[in-house]
């Protein structure tokens, strides 16, 4: 039986091997995976072979594979540091880095004083990768070994952290030497500590610019507010000047540079800001973000907009976007001339801002925007003509509302309404008595901003529609004006049998009408209504609040259909009635899942009472 | 301004080259491997590429492969820096048409030297 | 929308389309929806997610409309000219080299997430041109699917409005189109080389029905998926790709720490991944 085994994961092993060294990528990944999740001794050691074959992706895999799976054999993988093989040595350490274990470290240690250098320097980076403090004396002795040794000694350094690597870093920063005091100067950064920023500023401040350009760099590289702002408190202008140098070398325009340059609050940083829209796609979070930094920066560059203006469409668009947004008004003229030379998007822009950033009446444009081939110019218009009461446009705004796409229709019908209001009445009027059923949904749609007794006559006129979507715009409407007597009577006429419109059921639940609490136990108890027409009942008896409800609702749970059993849940959470945590509890393992996490939620109620 | 592309999967590595070219202004672009200098390479002109041999997803050689296939990157120079000893490996990375195969660590003024002569298209070794 | 109601909706899409709405993009997923709320005369999102998970056959049905609303169509005819010059290239030196030997099968393109059609007809009157120069016959299909029906249908139509053709060249316009004052209908010579599925990339099994692919185009689809759909769905199409095919994202897309199957093909100002 034993033997049976071993020879099975002998094979095992065998096929992962060979995955491993002769599969495409796609198989020496599955492999990879596959080894990862069965670890063992024998596995190790197989992939330790590979490490010495010529192939080098073959060998990257067994050191990512190490990485993870090392600690089953970690003799073998310490006695590879000290193969004849420079390059297994190598590997070795690499590994170790990946390993993480503090029990590896004192074998690094040795081989920081190993002959070769480029051991020396893996040793060093491993160390800083696992990060214990152990390694500290080490890495100071490593400190004044070759450079790169001591690069990356600064490095690991670095990485550990703690209050006795301060001063040593300190020294080497300060010698300004290369690339080593770079390493220190971002090593002592990370730190995070304001006395030590304090210093490194105070280092950086005696050297001459260019030297000190380089270090800025590097700190602002860093990309952290708190840093930054010291630094600017420090150095003013000359980091506002290191800042545009970066952007300007900087192929995808960074957003965290753009937010640092706008902290500099000129009309230089504001034009900067702009002309990096040209690399930002629109979808990405990124404009938004260069969006809201150029709107925050208005009122530097609101007296200079001419400049802006004959940038390429790129700029344009969020130019415009956000002058919208800061209320910046153009010439009519400028903006008249932008318009008709811009591709369509540019115009949607401007139509869907005009009322907020055209210095002047704007009809020039409006005229121009309203006969646009593109839709949204269109809309946008006609909503504008509204917003900015253009009455020359009235005729052609009731022309649009008469025919043509329901939107821009809508539209048209709200721009009249602001325009004239007795136009407005007479052409709705004419839609509900003899015009068609876009007609009267379109009049529902605007039904809400007409005052309540110009609508009664014409919603009593919809209820009773053929089609089933005014009827239900016609409700609502009317529960918006239940407070008026004449509407509750037409409310009530909806409830006369028991096939009650679900809208009239919301509207109950949602004003919590009392009144109608005997009419819903009765819609609800009546198990030949239709499901639906219950549901919204139970639901409405929910809202009501009122414990003498309680067995009602309870009944809804030993209903056999799930729609009422949740229906009945959501209800009872309302009342925070400890008698329902019996008749609940046994839901909390339901199959089905929204059934459970109702009566979770339900539950979660009663906990907080 | 020069463009140079450093490709290491070491981290402490990219920032050693990257901190010893600074000091020539030049413009650096890092990535971790073979495909992500790849996909890095689609909007970015290079003047330069550095690379390491031992990297996952896409080895040194496989990439330099790939850039010499590509019409675009026929004469860009290449230098691959690495720490193997190997000599089949030297020999196959100059057959794919590495420039300059150098072995770690190098001193930073050589570096910067041979970066330098390579830019200006003057041939070396 | 309450942040239960955008959790429960948002693992509902998750898992029948594999999109993903992060946290921050509640306020995308909201007003995407609300067009659905007024027309179905829901008073709240909850309601919606109900009639979703219970409806019977009208959910059903409305699950096409969520689907429509979910996946933006930002498309045009000839986008990205980078990557269809790559395209050319690929054509150019794997497809149209055989002298003398007729080719064996027809060459077949996939063109993954197609929206209302215009990438799938690009492609078409790519190679129709390239045919027409070289004056070599290229047996050729396109397979064009997307997860809504709605844009299929109107891809079906192939009737286009000035903004989607506003790259194209004149010429080429009056060639592949018929107008009629403000549409462009594609020609009938173009649409009987584009084959309309309806197929959901996050379904495994969908799969099968596309198999030994030459080249598949997968843009602005993966963008909205996390990384575990991700993975699935490039492995899928690597599965779908004859050996030696290849595969083209989306511009700002990226395969690296997705998949390492793929070598990735420098093109001028585009990459492709090729398999195997």
């Amino acid at each position: 039986m034993v033997n049976k085994k071993k020879k099975l994961g002998d094979k095992r092993l065998l096929k992962l091997k060979e995955a491993l060294i002769k599969g495409n990528n796609l198989e020496k990944e599955r492999a990879m995976e596959q080894v990862i999740s069965t670890p063992s001794k024998e596995i190790v050691e197989m992939v330790i072979e590979l490490l010495y074959l010529s192939e080098t992706v073959v060998r990257m895999f067994a050191v990512d594979i190490l990485k993870k799976i090392g600690r089953y054999s970690m003799e073998a993988i310490l006695r590879l540091l000290d193969d004849p093989d420079e390059d297994i040595q190598i590997y070795a350490c690499e590994i170790l880095g990946g390993m993480r274990e503090k029990d590896t470290i004192p074998y690094l240690v040795e081989k920081l004083k190993d002959e070769k250098v480029n051991v020396r320097n893996l040793a060093c980076v491993a160390l800083g990768e696992i990060g214990d403090e152990s390694a500290v004396d080490a890495l100071f002795n490593a400190l004044r070994d070759d450079e790169w040794v001591g690069f990356s000694a600064v490095q690991s350094l670095g990485k550990i952290g703690g209050s006795r690597v301060v001063e040593p870093l300190f020294r080497i920063f300060a010698e300004g030497n290369d690339v080593v005091s770079l390493m220190a100067c971002e090593a002592l950064i990370d730190f995070r500590d304001p006395d030590i920023l304090d210093r490194v500023i105070g280092v950086l401040k005696r050297w001459d610019k260019a030297k000190r350009s380089e270090y800025i760099k590097v700190i602002l590289e860093k990309e952290d507010e708190g840093i930054f702002f010291a630094v600017q408190e420090k150095m003013g202008y000359e980091l506002f000047e290191h800042l545009l140098l970066m952007a300007e070398s900087d192929d995808k325009k960074s957003i965290k540079t753009l937010r640092l340059i706008s902290c500099f609050r000129n009309p230089l940083a504001a034009e900067v800001i702009l002309d990096s829209f040209k690399y930002i796609s629109p979808d990405s979070d990124d404009y938004q973000d260069a969006l809201s930094l150029l709107v925050d920066l208005s009122d530097v560059w609101e007296d200079h907009i001419e400049n802006f203006l004959r940038k390429e469409e790129d700029c344009i668009l969020p130019f415009i976007k956000a002058c919208g947004m800061a209320q910046v008004k153009i010439d009519e003229d400028l903006l008249y001339e932008i318009f008709v030379s811009s591709h369509v998007d540019v115009k949607r822009e401007i139509a869907k801002n005009l009322p907020s950033i055209v210095k002047g009446g704007g009809s020039t444009i409006l005229k121009e925007a309203i006969e646009d081939p593109d839709g949204h110019v269109r809309g946008d218009a006609v909503s504008a003509v509204g917003t900015m009461g253009a009455y020359d446009f009235k005729d052609r705004v009731i022309e649009i509302a008469k025919k043509g796409y329901p939107d821009m229709r809508q539209k048209a019908l709200r721009a009249l309404l602001r325009l004239d209001y007795d136009s407005f009445k007479n052409l709705v009027e004419d839609f509900v008595m003899r015009g068609s059923t876009e007609d009267k949904r379109l009049y529902i749609s605007v039904a809400p901003f007409i005052n309540q007794d110009d609508n009664y006559p014409l919603i009593k006129a919809l209820l009773n529609d053929r089609d089933n979507l005014v009827r239900k715009g016609a409700i609502s409407v009317v529960g918006r004006f239940l407070d008026n007597d004449r509407y509750m009577g037409l409310f009530n006429s909806l409830f006369k049998d028991d096939n009650v419109p679900h809208e009239a059921l919301k509207i109950i639940k949602d004003r919590r009408l009392y009144a109608f609490k005997d009419r819903l136990i009765q819609i609800f108890s009546n198990n030949s209504n239709e499901l639906w027409t219950r549901y919204y009942a139970l639901l409405a008896l929910g809202s009501l609040e009122d414990h003498t409800l309680f067995d009602v609702l309870v009944k809804g749970l030993e209903d056999e259909n799930n729609i009422i059993k949740i229906g009945s849940l959501k209800a009872l959470s309302g009342l925070n009635d400890k008698r329902a945590l019996d008749f609940i509890k046994p839901y909390l393992s339901s199959d089905d899942d929204d059934i459970r996490v109702a009566a979770e939620s339900v539950l979660e109620g009663f906990s907080e009472v | 301004m020069k463009r140079i592309l450093v490709v290491d999967d070491s981290s402490t590595m990219r920032k050693l080259i990257n901190y010893i070219l600074r000091k020539r202004d030049y413009h650096i672009t890092e990535a971790e491997d073979g495909i992500d200098a790849l996909e890095k390479l689609i909007d970015a002109k290079v003047d330069l590429v550095i690379a390491d041999l031992n990297m996952p997803n896409m080895d040194g050689i496989e990439l330099v492969r790939s850039l010499r296939n590509n019409y675009y990157h026929l004469d860009t120079p290449i230098i691959m820096l690495t720490t193997t000893r190997d000599e089949n490996l030297r020999r196959a990375a100059l057959e794919a048409g590495v420039n300059l195969f150098l072995n770690k660590p190098i001193q930073p003024n050589i570096l910067l030297y041979k970066v330098e002569s390579l830019l200006m298209g003057v041939e070396n070794e | 929308m309450t942040r239960e109601e955008f959790l429960s909706l948002r693992d509902f899409i998750y898992e029948k389309t594999g999109i993903f709405f992060a946290e921050n993009k509640m306020y995308l997923l909201e007003s995407r929806l609300s067009n659905r709320l007024n027309e179905l005369g829901f008073m709240s999102y909850d309601d919606y997610y109900f009639f979703l998970k219970y409806g019977n056959e009208d959910s059903r049905k409305e699950l096409n409309n969520l689907f429509d609303v979910v996946t933006t169509n930002e498309t045009s005819f000839f986008r990205n000219p980078p990557q269809l010059d790559a395209f050319k290239i690929m054509l150019q030196k794997n497809y149209m080299n055989n002298n003398n030997n007729p080719i064996a099968s027809p060459l077949k393109i996939w063109s993954a997430a197609c929206s209302t059609g215009e990438e799938p007809y690009t492609l078409a009157i790519m190679i129709l041109e390239m045919i027409e120069l070289t004056r070599k016959n290229i047996p050729f299909t396109i397979f064009a699917t997307d997860i809504s029906y709605r844009v299929l249908e109107s891809a079906k139509k192939g009737v286009y409005g000035p903004y989607s053709i506003r790259n194209m060249d004149g010429n080429i316009i009056k060639k592949y189109f018929i107008q009629k004052g403000d549409s462009y209908a594609i020609n009938d010579n173009v649409k009987r080389f584009v084959k309309f599925e309806h197929m959901n990339l996050v379904d495994s099994n969908a799969y099968k029905r596309f198999r030994y692919m030459d080249i598949i185009f997968c843009r602005n689809v993966l963008i909205y998926f996390d990384e575990k759909a991700k993975k699935m769905v490039i492995d899928n199409l690597y599965e779908s790709l004859k050996p030696g095919g290849f595969l083209t994202i989306g511009h700002a897309e990226s395969l690296h720490n997705i998949s390492r199957a793929f070598r990735p093909i420098m093109f001028p100002g585009a990459i492709a991944y090729q398999k195997g």
